[in-house]
C-alpha cells in the first residue's frame, strides 16, 4: 500500500507525535497499513532476489490475470523477501479477519488452485508453509504458525522482524511500523552527546568485520574540530559469497536510511555518501526510491523537522573493489582515485574524507541504530554476549537443507547454526567444513562446530567474522578447491600496493593449480616439486600475513593455512596419488567404465563431447584414455553407475 | 558524422560532471560505461581532458576497477554466477562447459555470446544460477549448460531474423 493513502501532512504527524496523540482515522490507516486489519483479501508477492530468478514476475502476473479474469476484490502488491530461499516464489494471501498465510513455492499454474476457493473464504491449507501469529486474527487450523518452524524458531528476528512482511517500496507501511520516529526523536530531543552515550550503553560494535565499539569511532568524530564532517554508509558488499548488506538495502531501505540520519546527527555530519554496489542494480534502485520518498517527506535536506539538523545524503555507486571494504580505500576510491589503502593512523575519524573527519560504518551496524534508540540499550542488551550484544545477520549459504538470510544472536553455537537453523546438511551427506566470512575469513572443521559466534571468542580463536557469509561444505566439496577459489579472488583483488600479498598470492595459486592439474607428460620429478611448493605454502602464507598492511592482505592466506591444517591429508592425496577425493579437481580424474556393471546403453557414449567412448550397443564399453578430456559427463549420464574414477 | 555523433553524446555526458571535481572522475566513468557498454580510447581522452588529467591515467584507473570494459560486448551474454555457494555447487563445471560451448558459438546461427562470471546473485539455495540476455536458470546440472544456450540464442536469432 502506498503513501497515496497517507499524504505528506498525516505522514509528518505519525512521525513527529507519541501515539496517544494521532487521530482515531489515522490510527484506522496505520491498521491498514500493517495489515492488521483489511476489508478485502490481500495477496502479497514477495520481491527479492531469489524470488525474482525463481519468477516471482511470473507468478505475480499469472495472479493478476486471475483476479481480472473473475473479476475480484482483492489487493494484489509485492512484499519484501522472507530470508528463506527454499520454496521461493512465495505468495501472502490474508482474508479479512484471518490470519496471513504463506505459500510456496508458487509457480503460474498452481495459481488458480490457490486462489479458486476464495470466492468462498477458503484456501487450500495443504499447500500452506506457515501463518503469521496476530492477536487480531482468528488464525487458521492445521498450518503452523511462523515462529514453529525449525529454520525460524532457531533464529532471534529483532532487526529482520518487518522481512516479508511489509512492501519494501513504502514509506507509508515503514512509518506504520515506527519508521523515521527514532531519528526525528532524536533530532528533536537529545544532543548528538546524547545519542553517542545511549549507542555506547548498548555496546554496538561495527559490523563490517573488525567489531570495532561503534560510539568509540563516533566520539572521535565528533570531538575532532572541523568545519565540516563526513560519514559513509558502507554497503558495498564484495565477498563474493555474501549477501547480507544486498538484502538490508532491498528489504527495508527506509531503516537504512533512518539509521544514517541517526548517526550523521550523533557525529554532526551534514554529509552523507551510502556506497551501495554497482553491479547490484536492484539494490540500488531500492534505495535510490527509498531516498526519494524520504526526501519528499522533508526526512532530508534543510532544517528536519523545524530541529535546525541540515542532512544531504548522496548515493554513490562503487566501481566493483572488494578492497573497498578498508575504509582507507573506500576514502580513496570516492575522491576519484585507486583504491587504495593507506597507513593508518591518521584514523579516517580524524583525517578522513578531503581531510575532513569522516566515520565510515558498515550498513548492518547503521540498521541497528533505530531500534536501539526506539526501545533503549537495556532491550538491545538483552540479546546475544555481554561482550558482544545484539544480533548478527548472516547469509548461510552451501549444502544445508535450508538457507538464507538468518538473524542469530551473538553467542549462538555454530553447531546450532546449520543443524538447527540450517537443517543440516541436506541429502544424507556429511557435514565436512563451514567456511566463513567470506575471502578474508577461514574454514572451520567439525572440531570447531562447538565455538561460540561472537567477537571475543572469535578473536581468541583467529577468526575474523567478516561480512557475515557462512558456507557450508560436505564431503563433496574438495578443500584444494575452495582453497584455489578464495585465492583466486583475492590475487584478483589485492591492489597491488605491498609486494607480498599481489606476488605472494599469485605464487600461492600457482602452487595451488599445478597440485589440482594433471602434470605435464615426461616429467618425473613432479611430485617432489609440487610436495616442496605445499611446504612453501606454509612459509609463504606467514610471510604475507605479517608483512601486508591492510586486513585483505592480512587475512588472506587464512583459507588456506585453515585448510592446510584441518585437511592435510586431502593436499596429500592430491600430490602423491593425483586423486580428488570428492571428484571437484575433473582434471586429476581418470574415468574407466566398469565392465560388469556397463549395460551398453550407450547414453554416456552419446553425451560425450569429444567421442572418447566406445563400444558396441549391448556389450560394455570403453573409455580412451589419451581422448578423455576429464569433464565427467559420462559419469553423470550414466544411470548404472558403472562409470567410475581412480 | 559519426565522429561528431560520437563527440556530441560525449559532450552531453561530461557536462553533468565538475571539471575541477576529481571526485566525480569515476562518476562519470561509470556513466559513459552505462551509455557506451565500454570505455573507448576515444572516450578515455576525452575524460581526461574534462578533468585535465591525462588520458593514461584515466586508463590506470579504469583498469584498477572491474565495472569497466574497453571493447564493446556482443549482444547475447550468457551469465553464470560464481559466487562462493554456487562454486562449491559446482559453477566451475557450468563455466568450463560454456567455454566450450563459446568456441563454435550456439545456437541456430552458431551465435557467438559473450561470457561473464558474475558473483552472488543472492538465490544460492537454487545454485548454481546461469542467466541467459536475462532470463534465469536454476540448479543448472553442467549437461543442461549446452541446451539452455541453444534453445534461448537460438529462438532469440530466430526472432530478430
Amino acid at each position: 500500500m502506498s503513501l497515496q493513502a497517507m499524504n505528506r501532512e498525516t505522514a509528518r504527524r505519525i512521525i513527529a507525535l507519541p501515539p496517544s496523540k494521532i487521530t482515531r482515522e489515522e490510527q484506522d490507516l496505520l491498521l491498514l497499513l500493517r495489515r492488521d486489519r483489511c476489508t478485502i483479501p490481500v495477496i502479497l508477492v514477495s520481491e527479492s532476489r531469489p524470488a525474482r530468478v525463481s519468477g516471482s514476475n511470473a507468478t505475480y502476473s499469472a495472479i493478476a490475470d486471475y483476479i481480472s479474469e473473475n473479476n475480484l476484490s482483492v489487493e494484489l502488491g509485492r512484499c519484501s523477501g522472507k530470508g528463506f530461499q527454499q520454496n521461493e516464489p512465495f505468495v501472502d494471501v490474508q482474508l479479512p479477519g484471518k490470519s496471513r498465510v504463506t505459500f510456496g513455492p508458487v509457480s503460474p499454474e498452481i495459481v488458480p488452485l490457490i486462489l479458486d476457493g476464495m470466492i468462498n473464504k477458503a484456501i487450500p491449507m495443504e499447500y500452506a508453509l506457515w501463518q503469521y501469529r496476530n492477536p487480531m486474527h482468528e488464525p487458521w487450523d492445521g498450518v503452523p504458525f511462523f515462529d514453529e518452524i525449525p529454520y525460524f524458531s532457531g533464529q532471534v528476528r529483532k532487526l529482520t522482524r518487518n522481512f516479508g512482511l511489509s512492501d519494501p517500496a513504502s514509506v507509508a507501511e515503514y512509518i506504520a511500523r515506527d519508521g523515521y520516529k527514532a531519528f526525528v526523536k532524536a533530532i528533536s530531543n537529545y544532543t548528538a552527546a546524547d545519542i553517542t552515550e545511549l549507542v555506547e550503553q548498548s555496546g554496538l560494535r561495527g559490523r563490517g568485520g573488525a567489531g570495532y565499539p561503534t560510539a568509540q569511532k563516533w566520539q572521535v568524530a565528533r570531538n575532532t574540530l572541523s568545519d565540516q564532517k563526513y560519514l559513509i554508509c558502507n554497503a558495498d558488499e564484495s565477498d563474493p559469497g555474501a549477501f547480507t548488506d544486498k538484502a538490508l538495502l532491498e528489504r527495508e531501505p527506509h531503516k537504512v536510511i533512518e539509521g544514517v540520519a541517526i548517526a550523521a546527527y550523533a557525529i554532526g555530519a551534514s554529509m552523507v555518501f551510502i556506497y551501495v554496489n554497482a553491479s547490484d542494480s536492484y539494490s540500488t534502485d531500492c534505495i535510490e526510491h527509498a531516498l526519494s520518498e524520504a526526501a519528499a517527506l522533508g526526512l532530508t535536506g534543510e532544517n528536519i523537522f523545524d530541529s535546525g539538523f541540515n542532512l544531504k545524503v548522496q548515493l554513490v555507486r562503487s566501481a566493483g573493489a572488494y578492497i573497498c571494504g578498508e575504509e582507507t580505500a573506500l576514502i580513496n576510491n570516492l575522491q576519484g582515485k585507486r583504491a587504495i589503502p593507506r597507513q593508518k593512523p591518521p584514523y579516517p575519524s580524524e583525517k578522513g574524507l578531503f581531510g575532513k573527519p569522516t566515520v565510515v560504518n558498515n550498513v548492518e551496524t547503521l540498521f541497528n541504530l533505530p531500534d536501539i534508540l526506539n526501545y533503549g540499550p537495556q532491550w538491545y542488551r538483552n540479546t546475544g554476549t555481554p561482550d558482544s550484544p545484539g544480533t548478527k545477520i548472516l547469509s548461510l549459504t552451501g549444502k544445508l537443507k535450508y538457507q538464507g538470510l538468518v538473524e542469530v544472536p551473538f553467542g549462538i553455537t555454530l553447531n546450532d547454526l546449520v543443524t538447527k537453523i540450517g537443517g543440516g546438511i541436506r541429502n544424507g551427506k556429511q557435514f565436512k567444513a563451514l567456511q566463513i566470512g567470506g575471502p578474508a575469513g577461514r574454514c572451520i572443521g567439525h572440531e570447531g562446530l562447538q565455538l561460540k559466534l561472537d567477537y571475543k571468542t572469535f578473536a581468541e580463536a583467529g577468526i575474523f567474522l567478516g561480512s557475515g557469509g557462512v558456507v557450508v561444505l560436505d564431503e563433496e566439496n574438495c578443500m584444494v578447491d575452495v582453497a584455489r577459489y578464495f585465492l583466486r579472488f583475492i590475487s584478483r583483488e589485492s591492489c597491488g600496493k605491498c609486494i607480498p600479498c599481489r606476488e605472494g598470492s599469485r605464487r600461492m595459486l600457482d602452487i595451488l593449480n599445478a597440485i589440482s592439474h594433471r602434470p605435464e607428460q615426461g616429467a618425473s620429478h613432479e611430485p617432489l616439486e609440487r610436495f616442496k611448493g605445499v611446504m612453501t605454502l606454509e612459509s609463504l602464507a606467514e610471510v604475507i600475513k605479517d608483512t601486508s598492511l591492510c586486513g585483505l592482505g592480512k587475512t588472506a592466506p587464512d583459507t588456506v593455512l585453515s585448510t592446510l591444517r584441518l585437511f592435510r591429508e586431502e593436499y596429500e592425496e592430491h600430490i602423491f596419488e593425483r586423486k580428488c577425493r570428492a571428484g571437484v579437481c575433473t582434471d586429476l580424474q581418470t574415468y574407466y567404465i566398469d565392465m560388469e556393471a556397463c549395460t551398453g546403453c550407450t547414453a554416456c557414449a552419446k553425451k560425450c563431447p569429444v567421442n572418447a567412448i566406445i563400444g558396441t550397443p549391448r556389450q560394455p564399453f570403453f573409455i580412451i584414455e589419451q581422448k578423455c578430456t576429464g569433464c565427467g559427463i559420462c559419469m553423470e549420464t550414466c544411470k548404472f553407475s558403472a562409470v567410475k574414477t581412480r | 558524422m559519426a565522429n561528431n555523433e560520437n563527440s556530441r553524446r560525449m559532450n552531453d555526458i561530461l557536462k553533468q560532471f565538475r571539471p575541477d571535481h576529481r571526485e566525480d572522475l569515476i562518476p562519470c566513468m561509470q556513466a559513459v560505461q552505462d551509455r557506451e557498454g565500454y570505455i573507448s580510447d576515444d572516450s578515455m581522452a576525452a575524460i581526461g581532458a574534462h578533468f585535465g588529467i591525462p588520458a593514461i591515467k584515466v586508463y590506470g584507473l579504469a583498469t584498477f576497477y572491474d565495472y569497466f570494459t574497453f571493447a564493446p560486448v556482443s549482444g547475447d551474454v550468457v551469465r553464470i554466477c560464481n559466487g562462493t555457494s554456487c562454486h562449491m555447487m559446482g559453477a566451475g563445471k557450468l563455466i568450463s562447459e560454456a567455454e566450450k560451448i563459446k568456441q563454435t558459438g550456439a545456437g541456430k546461427g552458431r551465435s557467438r555470446f559473450t561470457l561473464k562470471i558474475c558473483e552472488c546473485q543472492g538465490a544460492c539455495s537454487a545454485g548454481p544460477v546461469m542467466d541467459v540476455n536475462g532470463k534465469s536458470y536454476i540448479r543448472v546440472k553442467p549437461e543442461e549448460v549446452r541446451s539452455i544456450t541453444e534453445k534461448s540464442l537460438g529462438r532469440e536469432k530466430g526472432g530478430e531474423g
